[in-house]
């Protein structure tokens, strides 16, 4: 029986008709009031995660005649801040002519050089590699997001079955495609998907995330909203009539560590993570993250991966876990122990880059963990400063969101062979547990070594001197986290 | 700082002080000279990854809370300089850092960020070489040159 189209459980619907009437005439400044609010509930997308867009007419600055452009949000922006003069603004038919440049997904890098062509008038701002999948979705307004719930689904084994089961629930047609680097191969494959199934009302990209949208700003608002909240609703029930704990359950019952245990450990953990060059730390203890922490399958599912791409590049493939029980070890064993396992780590990362690599490869980067998980501590998080550290924190939470829901989904299907890849040969490299799947260390490399990734960073601004020595401002702190040095 | 295993920088604050002595100011003279001691030994055993130094400043009357209205009035007199009872304390205190100034070689007072930037300077990688000194931040006096 399909639910009410405008009712929402879990999410708040925070479209301000006064407002949006207000911005109307400003379809730039509307996009932006649409991106603002989806940005500002994580459990709709991750910081960074995720990108708005809108296609509607604008006068040539020389010419004056009307133009349909694209806006959508520039390469590094984020959802919940992003100022109107944060969204590249591309001309339509320019985008829509690269088609005819495309020679195929050998080549699909070489189409990103062309966007700053397309660019509208003066507009400057640089073009993310998600622009053609917005230009190439007929529809005017898209949104791609990063929402927890919606990536459980598309990171489980049984995922197409779970869509299934939804879209038969909530009177829904989403369609499921495989997992694809992002990219022009993508973008053509997301309008061949609506080609084939007009009537389709959203998509869920396997091991990466969601796209909706609308005719007008607010039905796409709404249209995302519905949709993530719906799957939100499908995975909650199918945990609660699972029943029992998640991820298999406590192994390590010794409670919560005292702060002072792990402000004594901390040190030791910084000072290892930071071999190669010096890191921040962000300690997350939080009821989600212990339990997690303290799962039995939580060694599993750290080798496993994270999945989204997005997520992965933040955290790493996987992030470290450190094995220790304080009832049977002491402080001196989980020191020995970090150091054993993250020369373990180091070694892999490096086989890891060395397995992959080619000659155009840019270089190794570090190989040291950014996410370590060590029962009944928590998930301990490290950047380049307190910010990236936290960020990165609250990533792997997300990745603890998308494993606690695909595994939420289990059953007898997930026996069968994951949806996830389009390639038959792919598909083997899926491994999953209890139905979670991860991104294959082949998509991974390619993600994280990716030509256009590695343009990003070079884009990023010189670090200052005191970069990676500084905690934040100076003041009493209750958790315990590294100091400056 | 040990456990890290990573290079580190200490600074202490000293004084112009700890070598030049004063009349009425013994306790904090001693305890200064104290810290440059201090600096020399911890430079010694917490290297070579973890370097200390200090700074040694002279009088820094701006933004100080140790120069509260009737002490500065009370070194104005012990110098006598001139004041009026209806100047603000702000000129007060702008009195002594100028007399402060003028017995220095550079004759300018000694602002917090004058210290700040010496600070900086040995917390950081720049002073990489540099370990159990003291740098003056005093504007120049011959009485605390160091041989």
């Amino acid at each position: 029986m399909p639910e009410s189209v405008s009712e929402t459980r879990l999410l708040d619907n925070l479209w301000d008709e006064a407002e949006a009437g207000r911005l109307a005439p400003q379809p730039l400044e509307l996009l932006r009031y649409r991106s603002n609010l989806l940005g500002a509930d994580l459990r709709i997308t991750n910081f960074g995660g995720g990108n708005t867009s809108s296609k509607f007419t604008l006068p040539d600055p020389l010419t004056g005649d009307p133009v349909r452009v694209l806006a959508v949000k520039g390469s590094g922006g984020d959802l919940r801040s992003i100022a109107a003069s944060g969204f590249a603004i591309l001309a339509l038919d320019k985008l829509e002519a690269l088609i005819a440049r495309y020679r195929g997904e050998a080549h699909e890098d070489e189409m990103v050089a062309f966007y700053p062509l397309c660019a509208f008038g003066d507009n400057r701002v640089a073009a993310s590699i998600d622009t053609p999948l917005h230009a190439f979705l007929p529809f005017d307004h898209v949104d791609h997001l990063h929402p927890d719930w919606a990536i459980a689904i598309a990171a489980s084994a049984n995922g197409r079955r779970a869509l299934d089961e939804f879209n038969a629930r909530y009177g829904r047609r989403i369609a499921w495609l495989p997992w694809q680097r992002p990219g022009f191969e993508l973008a053509l494959m997301l309008r061949r998907a609506v080609d084939a199934q007009p009537d389709c009302d959203g998509i869920v990209l396997g091991s990466h995330g969601l796209f909706t949208w609308g005719t007008t700003q607010a039905e796409c608002y709404r249209n995302s909203i519905r949709t993530i909240d719906q799957m939100g609703q499908l995975v909650g029930e199918r945990a609660r009539r699972r029943g029992g704990a998640s991820f298999g359950g406590a192994a390590v019952r010794a409670p919560r560590q005292a702060d002072e245990v792990v402000a004594a450990i901390l040190p030791h953990l910084r000072g290892a993570v930071s071999s190669n060059r010096r890191v921040v730390a962000h300690v997350e203890r939080g009821e989600e993250a212990l339990r997690f922490a303290n799962s039995a399958w939580a060694a599993d599912l750290c080798a496993l991966g994270t999945s989204c791409p997005d997520h992965f590049l933040r955290t790493r493939i996987s992030p470290l876990f450190v094995p220790w029980n304080p009832d049977a070890d002491d402080g001196a064993a989980l020191r020995r122990r970090i150091d054993d396992r993250i020369a373990a780590y180091r070694r892999d990362y490096v086989a890891y880059y060395e397995g992959f690599a080619t000659p155009g490869s840019p270089p190794l980067r570090d190989s040291n963990p950014s996410v370590v998980v060590i029962p009944s501590i928590g998930v301990v998080g490290f950047g380049k400063d307190k910010r990236e550290a936290r960020i990165t924190t609250e990533f792997f939470v997300n990745a603890i969101h998308v494993m606690d829901g695909a595994t939420a989904l289990e059953d007898e299907s997930s026996a069968e062979a994951p949806g996830g890849s389009r390639r038959p040969e792919q598909a083997a490299q899926f491994a999953s547990f209890h139905n979670y799947v991860a991104l294959p260390r082949a998509e991974a490399f390619r993600i994280e070594y990716w030509a256009l990734e590695e343009a990003k960073l070079q884009r990023t601004a010189a670090e200052k001197e005191f970069s990676r020595k500084l905690t934040g401002r100076a003041r009493r702190r209750r958790r315990p986290e590294c100091g400056g040095g | 700082m040990r456990a890290q295993h990573l290079a580190a920088s200490i600074v202490l604050t000293s004084s112009a002080n700890a070598i030049v002595p004063k009349h009425g100011s013994e306790p904090y003279d001693v305890s200064k000279a104290a810290v440059n001691h201090l600096i020399r030994e911890l430079a010694i055993g917490l290297g070579p990854a973890i370097r200390v130094n200090g700074i040694a400043p002279a009088t820094v009357v701006a933004g100080s809370a140790m120069f509260p209205r009737d002490r500065v009035a009370a070194s104005l007199r012990k110098y006598e300089i001139a004041f009026d009872e209806v100047e603000s304390t702000e000129d007060l205190r702008a009195k002594l850092a100028r007399f402060y100034a003028q017995r220095t070689i550079t004759r300018a007072p000694i602002l917090p960020l004058d210290c700040a930037n010496a600070i900086l300077w040995l917390a950081g990688d720049q002073s990489a070489k540099t370990t159990g000194h003291v740098i003056p931040v005093d504007g120049g006096l011959p009485e605390a040159f160091l041989r």
